[in-house]
This record gives structure tokens, C-alpha cells and sequence, in this order.
């Protein structure tokens, strides 16, 4: 029995270190891919940057909700929150669209389609809050 | 001249409205054979002189009903019952429906039983009330008292202060007396129960009807249209010979009887918004800080004065109550004490909500004040906006944060310079 453990521990060790290694890798090379896009496109620099603004202001309202214990305007919290949200989904689906075109659908219109897009929401977004 | 004659007829009629206002047309029914008249004058000579009409009638007399009623029209105020034996009698004169009737339309009873007479008519009366006194022959005995042959009752025996506010030490005399069984009523107001060492039964035979506490010798019965009516267990307690003993208590129990005392009415119950606005001209919507009070006079025998007490209470129902305030003093003039709730604020539900106070006190009259308004919900154009709440200005920067952000990013995703050709080629070789 201890002779089985104290083979299988270091065993255990080493395919973890290497599936900890493989994913190192794996993070780097990704991260490395990923710098290279972006410093290659500074449009995407920029969504990426829009994109981490909207994540930060959630999660400031979110711990805002949760520190005061109380959801008194409620719609104006969700106006709030979804406004990150909708915005955050609108501006992934301009990158996809940046990033590899649908068929059909030039990039200038995708831009487009997108500034209407926000547009409504802000709109929307706008008049839930009061 | 003008003036002094207008006067003159103001106090004349002030006079008409101070007489009318005391309850005064008295039947007296009585049994010249079982107990005669001339026993109880002091009491009905006292009555008399505070301005009753007393009409006498001996129930062996005449052969034919007493008319209670004229048509609707109620012939007499009150109905005293003097102890009666014939039970045949009294029913052809004052039947049982007849006096049913009578009590509803606030008429008051004082009637009396004794072991030696307990008229048909009188027990079942009383037990349409739920007030049981025991039948003809049971006598209440107290081998422990210090008079054994006649009931003698002290002060402490007195349940309800109301009626009368016994002094420490008084001793009533009953003599023969029978005692009730109650049942459990709101309207029943008990007056004097019997001694602990007492009991009732029939010539000693054991079979008892009560034993200590449980029986009762004067009972009262206030209706729901405060008529009042009182049953004595005894003869002898209204006899003039025990008028030493028992003239201060019967005094006042009479006057009970008859609402000279222990009448309460409320008046001016009044609720508006705290600024004064009244409900007509801005009705009430949920939250709104509203004030309601009332005024209570109390009956002293000859005019209305101020009601002092802490118990009142005034409740805001919709089905339940959704306020249950004690109502507190708020100022008096010479015959009102006024209460008020002090300012409180409207539930935030919307609806049909009734004012009410409701003074039910056994031994007091009771009184109910009763207003239904309609509470409105707020309108739309009534809620607080986004920028009035603290708590939404975090989220209301947000909101602006990423539209002012988002102009920020179209404008400068314009000005970039276009770059998908190195896009492509970044692509094809990865």
C-alpha cells in the first residue's frame, strides 16, 4: 500500500507538472498571438480596451450592489448592468466581424450596423433608468 | 326686546332638549300579593324625583296586555319588574317576545327573581341572554359568614367599576337571594358574584346549582344598541328596611340601569392630511402622512362631560387591521376630551381602508366611529426620478460613462488608419 502511493505520488506530480508545463505553453503562445493581433491592428487594440472598460464598470456596480445589501432602483441597476453587457456583446460581434468577415456583409457595413446597434441600446437603456 | 325674547326661547328650548335628553317613561310592574309596593318607595320615590315618570301596574289587576308599543312607537323608556309571582300572570301582561322586542329597541329592563318567585317569563328572558338564575326553591347559603340566616356580601365581591366603585369594607344585604350561572358573552356585564364559601341549593336536598364564584347575584346585560337591562337575585336588596346597606350601591346601579351613568359617546371623529388638508380636497394616495383624532364625552346624570381614559384605540383595516394605534390626549373643552393618533403614515397599499374606533369596554356604552376612503396608489408621473435616488447615481454614471466611452471609441476607430491587409497576412502565416 505505501509502496503503491509512494510510486504513484511522484508519477502524479510529473503528469500534472507537465499538463501545468503543456498549458504554460499553450497560455504563452496564445498571449503572444494574441499582443502580436493586436499591436498588428490597433482597431482591435481598441475594442479590446472599450471591451475591458465595460467589464470593469460591471463589476463595480455588481459590488456596489452587494456591499449596500439592497436593490432599491432596481431598474436602474439593470439599465446599468445591461448597458455593460449589451455593449460588451455588440462590440465581440464587430470584432468577429473585423476579424473575418461574414460573407455578404463588408466591414463598413458591420460598422454601421453596429453604431445603430449601440445606438438603440443607449436609447433604451437611457429611458429604463428613469 | 327682540333679543330677550329670541333668549327666552333659546333657553326654553335648551330646557326641552336637557329633559328629553334623560330617558324618563317608567313602567312599573308589580305583585301587591307576593311583595308589596310599599317596600320598595324609597328607591322609586328617588327615581321620581329625578324627573321618571313612573307608571304602576299590579299584574293581578286587569286582565289584558300592557301596550309596550304604540304601532312602532316605543311607549316606554324603561321597565322595572318588581318581584312577581304569578308567572300565568305577568306572561298575559309582558309576553316574552313582547319583551325581547322591547330590550332590542333600547329599552331597559331592571328586573328581580327570588327563590320564593322565579316568573317563566323573566327566566326565559334572561336565558335568551345567557344568563341563568337558578330555579324556583334553590337559595344561596354561606355557613361561614357571620350571618348565616341572610346573605351579607362584601364590597370586594363588586366586578366591575363602572357600575359602582365600591369604598373597602361595604356590606351589601341580599337576605334570600338566588344566584346565576353566565355564560360567556361580551354583552354580560357581571356586577356582584357570590362569596368563595357560598353555594345553591335546593333545601338541602345537594343537588347545587353554583358553588362559590361561580354564581352571581346582580347581573348586568348591555345590548349591542346599549339598552341595559339588570337582574337582582334578591327581594330584599332593594327593600326600603336595608336601605342603610344598600342605598349607595342600588343608587348607582339603578342609574346604571336606567344610563344616567357609564354612557359614553364619541364625537367630531375627524382625519385629514398633517398640513389641515381635508380628504375632499386632496384625497389620500399610499404614504401620505395623515392625522386622525376624536373626542369622547362621558353622561354624568345631568351633562356631558370630558372622557378621560388611556385605553382608546383607533385601527386602520382594510379586512385587518394595518394600524392599531392608542389614541392620546390631545386637548379638552367643557364637555369633550379630545384624542388623536399623532401623524402617522398611510400603508403603502392601495385600496379602500375604513377609520375606525371602536371603544367597546364592558360597563360602558359602546361607541363606534366608522369612515371608509379610498387610499389611491401613486400616479405615474409620481415616483421619484432616477437622478432624486443617491443609490442610482452609480448607475446612472455607469450609463453615461459607456455612452460618453462609446463616442470616444467610434470617434477614434474612425480616425485609426485601416490595417486589415496586415491582418490577413499575420493570419496566413500563423
Amino acid at each position: 500500500m505505501a509502496k503503491t502511493s509512494k510510486a504513484s505520488a511522484p508519477k502524479v506530480t510529473s503528469t500534472s507538472f507537465a499538463v501545468l508545463r503543456d498549458f504554460k505553453e499553450a497560455f504563452e503562445t496564445s498571449k503572444k498571438a494574441y499582443f502580436a493581433q493586436i499591436d498588428n491592428n490597433p482597431k482591435l487594440k481598441l475594442i479590446d480596451t472599450f471591451c475591458f472598460f465595460l467589464v470593469l464598470l460591471g463589476i463595480i456596480q455588481f459590488t456596489f450592489i452587494i456591499l449596500i445589501r439592497d436593490n432599491f432602483p432596481f431598474n436602474a441597476f439593470l439599465s446599468g448592468f445591461i448597458i455593460c453587457v449589451g455593449q460588451f456583446v455588440l462590440l465581440m460581434s464587430l470584432r468577429l466581424q473585423l476579424c473575418n468577415t461574414f460573407p455578404g456583409i463588408s466591414k463598413s457595413r458591420a460598422f454601421g450596423e453596429f453604431i445603430v446597434a449601440s445606438l438603440i441600446l443607449h436609447f433604451v437603456c437611457l429611458h429604463f433608468i428613469n | 326686546m327682540q333679543f330677550s325674547w329670541s333668549f327666552f326661547l333659546f333657553v326654553l328650548l335648551q330646557a326641552i332638549f336637557a329633559l328629553s335628553s334623560q330617558s324618563s317613561k317608567t313602567l312599573v310592574l308589580y305583585d301587591q300579593s307576593v311583595e308589596p309596593l310599599e317596600d320598595y318607595t324609597v328607591y322609586l320615590r328617588d327615581l321620581e324625583e329625578r324627573d321618571y315618570e313612573l307608571e304602576y301596574l299590579d299584574i293581578n289587576s286587569t286582565s289584558t296586555a300592557v301596550d309596550l308599543y304604540d304601532k312602532e312607537q316605543r311607549l316606554y323608556d324603561n321597565i322595572i319588574i318588581l318581584p312577581t309571582k304569578g308567572g300565568k300572570n305577568l306572561a298575559r301582561h309582558v309576553p316574552i317576545k313582547q319583551l325581547i322586542r322591547f330590550f332590542e329597541n333600547e329599552g331597559n329592563v331592571l328586573c328581580m327573581t327570588s327563590p320564593g318567585a322565579v316568573p317563566n317569563t323573566i327566566r326565559l328572558f334572561l336565558n335568551e341572554l345567557g344568563i341563568y338564575p337558578s330555579p324556583k326553591g334553590h337559595v344561596v347559603h354561606d355557613y361561614f359568614s357571620s350571618s348565616p340566616d341572610e346573605l351579607v356580601v362584601s364590597s370586594d365581591h363588586l366586578l366591575n367599576g363602572h357600575v359602582y366603585n365600591g369604598k373597602k369594607g361595604e356590606q351589601f344585604v341580599l337576605g334570600e337571594s338566588s344566584a346565576a350561572l353566565l355564560e360567556n358573552r361580551e354583552q354580560i356585564v357581571p356586577i356582584l358574584n357570590a362569596p368563595r364559601t357560598s353555594f345553591t341549593d335546593f333545601k338541602g336536598k345537594g343537588n347545587s346549582w353554583t358553588s362559590g364564584t361561580q354564581g352571581f347575584l346582580v347581573v348586568g346585560f348591555q345590548n349591542l344598541n346599549n339598552a341595559r337591562l339588570v337582574w337582582i337575585g334578591s327581594n330584599d336588596f332593594l327593600k326600603n328596611k336595608n336601605q342603610d346597606a344598600n342605598q349607595e350601591f342600588a343608587k348607582e346601579l339603578l342609574k346604571w340601569t336606567f344610563k344616567e351613568k357609564s354612557v359614553v359617546k364619541s364625537v367630531h371623529a375627524v382625519h385629514s392630511h398633517v398640513d389641515g388638508t381635508d380628504y375632499d380636497e386632496v384625497p389620500y394616495k399610499v404614504k401620505d402622512k395623515v392625522v386622525y383624532s376624536v373626542g369622547f364625552s362621558e353622561w354624568n346624570g345631568e351633562k356631558w362631560v370630558p372622557h378621560i381614559t388611556d385605553d382608546l384605540q383607533f385601527e386602520l383595516r382594510q379586512v385587518d387591521p394595518y394600524y392599531r394605534l392608542t389614541l392620546k390626549p390631545s386637548g379638552n373643552d367643557s364637555e369633550t376630551q379630545y384624542y388623536t393618533t399623532g401623524e402617522f403614515i398611510l400603508p403603502d397599499r392601495h385600496g379602500v381602508f375604513t377609520f375606525l374606533t371602536d371603544y367597546r369596554k364592558i360597563g360602558l356604552s359602546s361607541t363606534t366611529d366608522k369612515d371608509v376612503k379610498a387610499i389611491r396608489h401613486l400616479a405615474n408621473d409620481e415616483y421619484p426620478r432616477s437622478w432624486e435616488i443617491s443609490n442610482s447615481w452609480v448607475y446612472l454614471s455607469a450609463v453615461c460613462g459607456v455612452i460618453v466611452a462609446w463616442i470616444f471609441f467610434v470617434v477614434s476607430f474612425v480616425t485609426t488608419s485601416s490595417v486589415g491587409r496586415k491582418l490577413e497576412t499575420f493570419k496566413k502565416t500563423n
